[in-house]
């Protein structure tokens, strides 16, 4: 380092021509053999120059740098080209403005106050404000309306369920009332019929031929002149007993056709309990010639026994 | 990279190649080492006050050239020592012509050397010349002139500061801008001369 520091101001003493005989020549080996010491002399050359145009050498470096710097061309060129370059540097400098004093920023609420106290933005502020207090009522009587409707809504909501609870009991009642009234017609229809046909034994023409049919009731005794008569015309092919049943659970019924003495004509097993709990015996229209016939209805219960169960009662007149 | 003998070379070409490869035996090297040592060769003319420090520094060369047979077969060392000992020869010769001169200047006091001025050639060239160079260079180059007086020394440690470069990097570097800012300058001013 002392080394350097050394051949440096050898060098700034080389350039300004300080050097005996001796040290000049010695410079001049390490200028041509050394490479920093050359580029040491490169910088040194330069900084004098930068030096002496920034007119920081002093009066007795001035003097010295003036003999050689100034009469040797290559250096003289050289300083020509500092001057100029620093002249032009200094004419193309960025403009510095000055500074203003620096104050410290004014805290956030003097800012705003400052702010709004000017007038254009007071009217402005005052403006907006208003607006945003409008908005607020009319967004608040908006709402308000809204809570309104949707508390009729839920009202409604609930009032049309009770609603339709009761119409749903209405329509059920109404249902049950309906049906009570079609099977009280149903019956007042049955027993219409029965009557119709007690009172005129119906008949129906199957193939040619027509069929009787006489409903009759059980209890009809020989004695108490209820007799079920009716008259057979000649194109009866049969006649269609039904036979009401007064009660009792049977498996299968029988029945037997008996002329009033007791001859019997016609048995038929293995009956089914028929709708209107009726039994239907079928008996052959031939078979009957006008008189007094009774009809024993017997009940097979499930272990086969028979109960007789009832006596039907008609006279075929002539 | 190709070279050429500067002016006054009145040596045959055989022994300017035998002088390059004498220099360095990679053809592209010794023609560096040559203008390297030319290079120096007018710094040391320059230095010693010589005002035709390249026409100096040529003959030097053509004289070291001219031995170069011979010398190769004996001489032992730095090249480059050897041309600084024929450059003090040459000075020596160049002195003894200036002699004369000084008994003028003891009858007539010499005049103030002045300053040199700024002509037409010199700001197109400056302009010129600075334009050719890389925008960063160039505002590195001129920043580095624009900072003065007292604040200088502080000034060049902020630029380094910023590049993140030592004081002494920003110096070579500026050193090298500066050069070859000088170089196209007297490229330039030969060009307008001419």
């Amino acid at each position: 380092m002392d080394l350097h520091n050394e051949t440096d101001k050898s060098i700034r003493r080389y350039l300004l021509g300080e050097l005996s005989e001796q040290e000049l020549e010695q410079v001049e080996q390490l200028v041509m053999s050394d490479d920093r010491v050359y580029e040491e002399l490169l910088f040194a050359e330069d900084d004098l120059i930068d030096k002496y145009v920034s007119g920081t050498l002093s009066e007795e470096e001035r003097t010295k740098f003036k003999k050689r710097f100034l009469v040797v061309p290559e250096l003289r060129q050289s300083l020509g080209f500092a001057s100029s370059l620093r002249k032009h540097a200094l004419e193309t400098a960025p403009q510095v403005v000055a500074e203003e004093p620096v104050t410290p920023p004014p805290a956030l609420f003097d800012r705003l106050k400052r702010f709004f106290v000017q007038p254009v933005f007071a009217v402005s502020f005052a403006t907006v404000l208003l607006a945003v207090l409008a908005l607020n009522a009319w967004l608040f009587r908006q709402n308000s309306q809204l809570k309104r409707k949707v508390e009729q809504l839920e009202a409604q909501t609930t009032a049309g369920a009770d609603d339709l609870e009761k119409r749903l009991e209405l329509a059920r009642q109404r249902n049950e009332q309906l049906t009570a009234e079609l099977q009280r017609q149903q019956q007042l229809a049955e027993d219409l019929r029965k009557q119709q046909e007690q009172q005129k034994p119906p008949t129906r023409e199957t193939n040619g031929s027509s069929v009787l049919a006489v409903t009759l009731s059980s209890g009809f005794v020989r004695d108490s002149g209820e007799w079920k008569k009716f008259s057979l015309r000649a194109n009866t092919g049969e006649v269609r007993f039904q036979l009401d049943v007064a009660g009792g659970d049977y498996r299968g019924y029988q029945t037997s056709l008996q002329t009033i003495e007791g001859e019997s004509r016609l048995s038929r097993k293995n009956l089914k309990l028929g709708t209107g709990n009726t039994v239907t015996f079928i008996v052959p229209a031939k078979i009957l010639n006008p008189g007094d016939y009774r009809i024993v209805l017997s009940g097979v219960n499930s272990s086969g026994a028979i109960t007789e169960i009832g006596s039907y009662y008609f006279r075929v007149l002539h | 990279m190709k070279t050429t003998p500067r002016k006054r070379w009145d040596l045959n070409q055989e022994a300017f190649d035998e002088l390059l490869a004498w220099l360095n035996p990679d053809r592209e090297r010794a023609g560096r080492k040559y203008e390297d040592i030319r290079e120096r060769l007018i710094r040391i003319f320059v230095h010693r006050g010589c005002l035709s420090a390249e026409d100096l520094a040529d003959k030097t060369i053509n004289n070291v050239a001219r031995k170069i047979h011979e010398l190769k077969a004996y001489y032992v060392g730095d090249p480059m020592l050897y041309f600084c000992g024929v450059a003090r020869n040459i000075y020596a010769d160049y002195s003894k012509t200036q002699v004369e001169l000084p008994a003028i200047t003891e009858i007539l006091p010499a005049p103030e050397p002045e300053e040199p001025d700024e002509s037409e050639a010199d700001h197109t060239c400056l302009e010129s010349c600075l334009e050719g160079m890389d925008p960063d260079d160039r505002e590195l180059l001129l920043e580095y002139y624009r900072e003065q007086g007292g604040a200088k020394i502080e000034g060049h440690k902020e630029m380094a500061r910023r590049r993140g470069i030592t004081v002494n990097a920003l110096r070579i570097l500026i050193c090298r801008l500066r050069a070859s800012f000088k170089k196209c300058m007297k490229q330039c001013l030969n060009i307008q001369t001419n």
